[in-house]
């Protein structure tokens, strides 16, 4: 997860996008019982919850914010928030 | 050697008694570990907290643990004693901009719903930064909100 969260800092473009989307399938595949939502329907719930919360994540780690200019890095953290989101 | 054995006679039997009440040896426990964590000989010593101390950092969280519980049966549990929050593995704390924060949000949540202080452990630099999603909190932690309900 270490790494993970990592390489979410790296997405920029379609291509890194693509690239932590498979960093993450092989870390479901290796780890996937210490996700904390490591199924299908939790982990949609738990992607709905983040989203509905994410200005807060942006406002507290002092990173901007746009919700009319979304960017390739808004969906990695995403996917990377609802693996932990409880 | 006489001034010893005369000496841990008393000590001894003291101890004896004490050994006889779970709730003192609970009590020296948590003591002797707030000790470690002050003198910071142990930065990571479990310590037992009032959850109402300690900040939310997510803004929500769902209502059921990964085990299929739900965060209602355990505040049941827990004011009822039928499970005693020292069962419970310990709440990961950080400090940020002079508040204790938590990882873990939905134990100190049954804790402060329940009114039973909560164990809690520093969470290491690498959970933090690792989790760092969970930071969703709009009002500092003060409260949270629980999904579904």
């Amino acid at each position: 997860m270490k790494n993970l969260s990592e390489k979410v800092s790296a997405v920029k473009d379609q291509e890194s996008m693509a690239e932590f989307i498979l960093d993450l399938a092989n870390d479901y595949s290796k780890n996937g019982s210490d996700w904390v939502n490591n199924d299908l329907e939790s982990f949609l719930f738990a992607l709905s919850a983040w989203v509905k919360d994410m200005d807060g994540y942006y406002q507290n780690t002092d990173q901007s914010y746009d919700e009319n200019n979304v960017s390739w890095k808004y969906f990695a953290d995403m996917l990377m928030a609802s693996t932990m989101y409880e | 050697m006489t001034v010893l054995i005369a000496a841990a006679g008393p000590v001894g039997g003291k101890l004896a008694r004490l050994l006889g009440d779970s709730k003192a040896i609970k009590k020296i426990c948590e003591n002797v570990c707030n000790l470690l964590e002050k003198s910071k000989i142990i930065g990571s010593a479990i310590r037992f907290r009032n959850p109402g101390s300690i900040s939310f950092t997510q803004s929500s969280i769902k209502r059921n643990f990964s085990d299929g519980g739900s965060i209602d049966d355990l505040i049941a549990k827990l004011r009822s004693g039928q499970v005693k929050s020292d069962a419970l593995p310990p709440i990961r704390i950080f400090r940020k901009d002079g508040k204790v924060f938590s990882l873990d949000n939905r134990r100190l949540y049954a804790a402060q719903q329940a009114g039973v202080k909560i164990k809690t452990v520093g969470a290491t630099q690498d959970e933090i930064l690792s989790e760092a999603w969970k930071f969703t909190t709009k009002n500092g932690g003060a409260s949270i909100r629980v999904r579904g309900k």
